[in-house]
């Protein structure tokens, strides 16, 4: 168990900071920057790889029975097979193969869309070949599309959300690459094109279509794939401790084990981790995504190998699932590298449970996922609605829940839109922004970019400029001195 | 005395044809063995005289003043008889030698009595006499001279004024143009214009000689007075000579042809227009609204010219086709038509003197707008026409319905655009009817062509402009138009642009700026914006003008909850909540304030209450 020295922390980091992050903080310019297929960053450095078991045989693994993911085939089958009308979707992703033959899409029938899949892979294949380039982006009246390459796949997003810049949307793309990547890993993805080009990757991908269409619609609502941070769950930190030294203790003596992670309600409780590694945000997005579009995780604890592309793309790690409580609302995943210590797991799981039972922590974490985390008016400012506060040093971000006037659906999608258009604005490369200050019609927004943190805030129309900056202030010191609650401020190793 | 209407008005627009003989008809007793009938061009007096006056003198006139009937004795066969223009004397011609006089009854302070004038040469014989239209002044054109008098009713004699020697083989008077067209040399074609330019006064211009087709051998006298008109069109004096061409010569093609001479006191006559008629035969010419109708009796057609349009020209003179494919008089009742006992007269007579009936003939330019083409010679017709504005309008409305190329529209709105007020109407006439008839961005096109024209947008033109660029979503387009103030600022187009900020943002910041040029005050930025739901916008003027302390908490709140939008309510709420704070430290409202109501609309809305809100500031 590491902590950290209070003192430097207070002088050197921004609120929700932390010196030695267990999550792995990605720089401004987002995801895009760790584009590279083969980035297992820590992992190669440090050699992990030489003690991962070597490249599990890919036409075993979905044969396997134990794969908990088989059943959602049945429901894609029930989907019509009618042709749809693209253009009544305000986002699409596609992903295809080299050859043109399709592999996903969100909306509709892939055998319909063949030939719309087609064209898309023609418009690529012909700039590339012509001009030895790349096609990026491609804008159609109010439609946007983004092409991302990444042989042997080509992904295609499609949106006419205004909203939703281009690189927004690639964003989308990359988590969308990682999450096949994630089901198949790197190497199988590459060796079944290599044996055949014209392969129908369904064939091994059956069933995670509705994780895939999970993911796809997930991004759309939840700013934390926007900002590469992960959310956690506002707990008391003696709670949190208490939850992280169940867990740590429990795990201590197992070899092998790289990850414990505790989720509930797509928020992270805890982590405990082996020393040296870290959790890139991706990968903890993909597993939150996983968790949370497998609704028969919830049925009995289960054992399957799964790929962390940040971590490793090159091979499987393996995976205990399970729910801790009856109310299936704290999700534990144990991360092994070892293939058979399934049953060495279940017997740690078994303790976990013991420990959280005896110190009665499930209804504190029932009770602070009821509650949706904290109001805005916590923070005491009069005219703030909402806010997205990312620490940068941890990777981690808090946000209140919707109130009042974002109750409704609609108006949340308006508020994230208005987040992602900040996002893009002062992200744009052309002229990055430390502050920004938009007043709008019904809400005003004011974006910080500081050395540690990046804060959007919402408030009230008729805020004034000074108002706003002064309220800025006030709830960096709000966040600094609930830190403690928001954030995993300590990182747990084995 | 019936009623004659005016040749120039439209007639019913349902007719079928261009020209009609007028519904009212002066009907007279033809003439017969008993009764003499003539006709006084200058006063448009139709005379029949029954057993040579004895048993009754019935004068028809135009009008009530210029009819009268009376008896007189029968001094023998009578040649001409006119009234001079007051009507205060009658001259009757009964011989060639001398002109008979007769004072009007009507004017009692003159002796009744009858006088009469020789001619001056004794040898001469008086082809006719003509009254000048200025006061009592009569010309004598006898067969060697003309002679110029004054009658002087009260001493029942007449003045001479002026005498020209000269061999007269026939004249034409029309008081109209002032000028005696007088005609001699043996062929008949040297014609000299003497002009009358008032009481006592007249000049004698430049002869000119009318060039014939065909000089005949042995010469003989081959111009006809019947086959020239003396008229004014377009404001100048007018000789149209109408040109037998095949008539004398066999070897030709027998097609005639209207020579038009302009007679300008200033330049000798010159020949200026020739009517192309493509036919030959007996003719006769009526002029409406200055437009020459010629009528053809073998075809039973008249052919329209208007020498205004631009036609063919060749060496200083203009060739004109008909505007139109020839006509067929139309007429209400059954009476032949183009009958070889018509007599025309200018402007527009026609009588039929063997029926004893007198029209006139009435042009319809409205069915004539819908044959002529293309659109620009259209336009140019009517705008020489009288009264036309309105089937200028009903034609434009045609032309733009049928999506007539731009570059058309562009010269036609060149040449309207002179017409008082003609933004006004085309909007109201031709734009607003078309609205959704005609393509939306042609419909603007054609605005652009009209405002090319106008140094001004009126309002309406520029509401109509504004609409057409919403209506087809073409902000930016509108935005431009605003900004660079080709379209001018007004309170509503300010309030459309509120309307339309969700649609397009820049409009809200538009119709502020275009509030402010239009010097409103704050307050009435204030309750535009509130009219229009814009509340936040409303309070935000508030906040700049910085009177966010004393403004009315009930007003705000009452329009916030008139939005229906509960984010709207609930941003206001929180402002005046907020003021109440700072004001007295209380969140709730102070009574006086009236605003129980949307404490209790904010509950139901957000189930929150004021007292949590107090304990919220509390805590703060």
């Amino acid at each position: 168990m590491d902590t950290d020295d209070n003192e430097v922390q207070d002088l050197e980091l921004e609120p929700g900071g932390a010196l030695e992050s267990m999550i792995i903080p990605i720089s401004e310019e987002g995801l895009l920057e760790h584009e590279g297929v083969e980035s297992p960053r820590l992992a190669f450095k440090e050699g992990f790889d030489e003690r991962l078991p070597s490249t599990v045989r890919e036409n075993t693994r979905f044969c396997n029975g134990d794969s908990s993911k088989e059943s959602s085939c049945e429901v894609h089958e029930e989907e019509s097979r009618e042709p749809i009308d693209l253009t009544a979707y305000r986002k699409h992703i596609f992903v295809f193969s080299e050859a043109g033959k399709p592999i996903y899409s969100r909306h509709g029938d892939e055998d319909l869309l063949a030939s719309t899949m087609g064209i898309m892979q023609a418009l690529s294949s012909c700039i590339q070949n012509r001009n030895q380039d790349q096609i990026r982006f491609m804008k159609a009246g109010k439609h946007r599309f983004v092409y991302l390459l990444r042989l042997p796949l080509v992904l295609v997003g499609v949106s006419s959300d205004p909203f939703l810049s281009f690189q927004q949307l690639q964003n989308h793309l990359l988590y969308m690459y990682n999450e096949i990547v994630c089901v198949l890993t790197h190497t199988v993805l590459t060796n079944v094109f290599e044996k055949r080009s014209n392969f129908d990757l369904r064939r091994i991908l059956g069933g995670s279509e509705k994780q895939f269409d999970a993911l796809a619609d997930r991004m759309d609502v939840d700013p934390s794939f926007l900002l590469g941070a992960v959310r956690c769950l506002p707990l008391a930190a003696s709670v949190r401790d208490q939850i992280t030294q169940a867990i740590v203790q429990s795990c201590n003596k197992v070899k092998d084990l790289v990850f414990a992670i505790l989720v509930a309600d797509n928020h992270l409780v805890t982590m405990g981790r082996m020393k040296r590694y870290q959790l890139h945000p991706v990968d903890l997005h993909l597993i939150f995504n996983l968790v949370q579009s497998s609704q028969n995780l919830k049925d009995a604890e289960t054992w399957f190998p799964i790929c962390l592309p940040k971590f490793n793309a090159a091979a499987f790690l393996h995976a205990h699932v399970s729910y801790l409580d009856e109310e299936c609302v704290s999700c534990l995943l144990l991360i092994s590298a070892q293939r058979d210590q399934f049953f060495e797991l279940q017997e740690c799981r078994a303790k976990i449970v013991e420990r959280m039972t005896k110190n009665k922590l499930f209804p504190v974490i029932a009770q602070s996922v009821k509650m949706a985390g904290y109001s805005a008016r916590e923070t005491g400012i009069f005219d703030l609605r909402h806010f997205i506060y990312k620490a940068k040093s941890s990777a981690q971000l808090s946000s209140p829940r919707y109130e009042t006037v974002y109750l409704q659906e609609d108006s949340q999608r308006r508020l994230i839109g208005l987040y992602h258009l900040l996002h893009a604005r002062m992200f744009n490369s052309g002229r990055p922004l430390k502050i920004l200050y938009c007043a709008g019609e019904r809400e005003t927004q004011l974006g910080w970019h500081m050395v540690g943190f990046e804060l959007y805030a919402t408030f009230e129309p008729l805020i004034s400029k000074e108002g706003a900056v002064k309220a800025m202030n006030k709830l960096l010191y709000w966040i600094k001195k609930e830190e403690d609650r928001l954030f995993i401020m300590n990182s747990a190793t084995f | 005395m019936e009623a004659i209407s005016c040749g120039t008005e439209p007639v019913d627009s349902t007719s079928t044809s261009s020209l009609c003989l007028s519904e009212e008809a002066i009907r007279f007793d033809p003439a017969s063995a008993v009764s003499r009938v003539f006709f006084d061009n200058a006063n448009e007096q139709l005379f029949s005289i029954r057993s040579g006056g004895v048993t009754g003198v019935v004068v028809k006139g135009p009008n009530e003043d210029r009819s009268c009937s009376f008896t007189m004795d029968d001094k023998g066969e009578i040649l001409s008889v006119k009234l001079c223009p007051d009507q205060s004397v009658m001259a009757i011609q009964r011989s060639r030698k001398s002109v008979e006089f007769m004072n009007s009854p009507q004017f009692p302070e003159w002796n009744r009595g009858e006088y009469s004038q020789a001619c001056k040469a004794k040898s001469a014989s008086i082809i006719g006499f003509a009254w000048t239209g200025f006061g009592t002044d009569i010309i004598f054109v006898t067969d060697q001279s003309v002679e110029f008098y004054e009658v002087q009713p009260a001493r029942k004699c007449l003045r001479y004024i002026k005498l020209y020697s000269m061999q007269v083989n026939w004249f034409i008077y029309q008081p109209i143009t002032n000028y005696l067209l007088v005609s001699s040399g043996i062929l008949g074609n040297v014609l000299h214009p003497i002009y009358f330019s008032g009481q006592g006064m007249c000049t004698r211009h430049s002869k000119f000689e009318v060039d014939l087709p065909v000089v005949p051998k042995p010469p003989k006298l081959c111009l006809l007075d019947r086959d020239v008109s003396l008229c004014r069109i377009y404001g100048k004096s007018r000789v149209v000579v109408l040109r037998h061409k095949g008539n004398t010569s066999s070897s030709r093609s027998g097609a005639a042809e209207i020579v038009v001479y302009t007679i300008d006191g200033a330049t000798p006559p010159r020949k200026t227009n020739i009517l192309k008629l493509e036919v030959s035969g007996r003719f006769a010419i009526n002029l409406i609204d200055n437009l020459i109708i010629v009528h053809h009796q073998s075809s039973k057609t008249s052919q329209i010219f208007d020498i205004g349009l631009e036609g063919h020209q060749e060496t200083n003179i203009v060739y004109h086709s008909p505007i139109v494919a020839p006509e067929v008089i139309g007429c209400k009742g059954d009476f032949e038509l183009y009958s070889a006992n018509w007599v025309v007269f200018q402007p527009n007579i026609i009588i039929d003197a063997k029926i004893g009936l007198l029209w006139r003939l009435t042009l319809n330019p409205e069915r004539l707008s819908h044959l002529i083409r293309p659109a620009e010679r259209l336009i140019d017709f009517l705008l020489l026409r009288k009264n036309c504005q309105k089937i200028i309008l009903q034609s434009m409305k045609r032309i733009v319905a049928e999506e007539t190329p731009l570059k058309t529209i562009a010269t036609i709105m060149g040449k309207i655009a002179h017409i008082e007020r003609i933004s006004e109407k085309l909007v109201s006439e031709v734009f607003e009817p078309l609205s959704d008839e005609v393509d939306k961005s042609y419909l603007f096109g054609v605005f652009v062509e009209h405002i090319r024209t106008k140094d001004t947008i009126c309002d309406n033109l520029r509401d109509a402009m504004v609409a057409n660029l919403v209506d087809q979503n073409k902000f930016y387009q509108l935005h431009q138009f605003l900004q660079y103030h080709i379209l001018g600022d007004s309170k509503p187009i300010a309030c459309q642009l509120l309307d339309l900020a969700p649609r397009y943002t820049p409009a809200q910041q538009l119709a502020l700026d275009m509030l402010y040029r239009l010097g409103s005050t704050h307050e009435e930025t204030i309750e535009t914006l509130l009219n229009n739901g814009k509340v936040i916008s409303a309070l935000k003027v508030v906040q700049a003008q910085g009177n966010q302390d004393t403004v009315s908490a009930r007003k705000f709140l009452e329009a916030a909850k008139q939005t229906n939008d509960p984010s709207i309510f609930y941003s206001v709420y929180r402002f005046f909540v907020q003021r109440n704070i700072t004001l007295r430290n209380s969140a709730l409202f102070p009574k006086g304030e009236m605003c129980q109501q949307y404490v209790a609309h904010y509950k139901t809305l957000f189930g929150d209450c004021l007292e949590m809100l107090a304990a919220e500031r509390n805590e703060v």
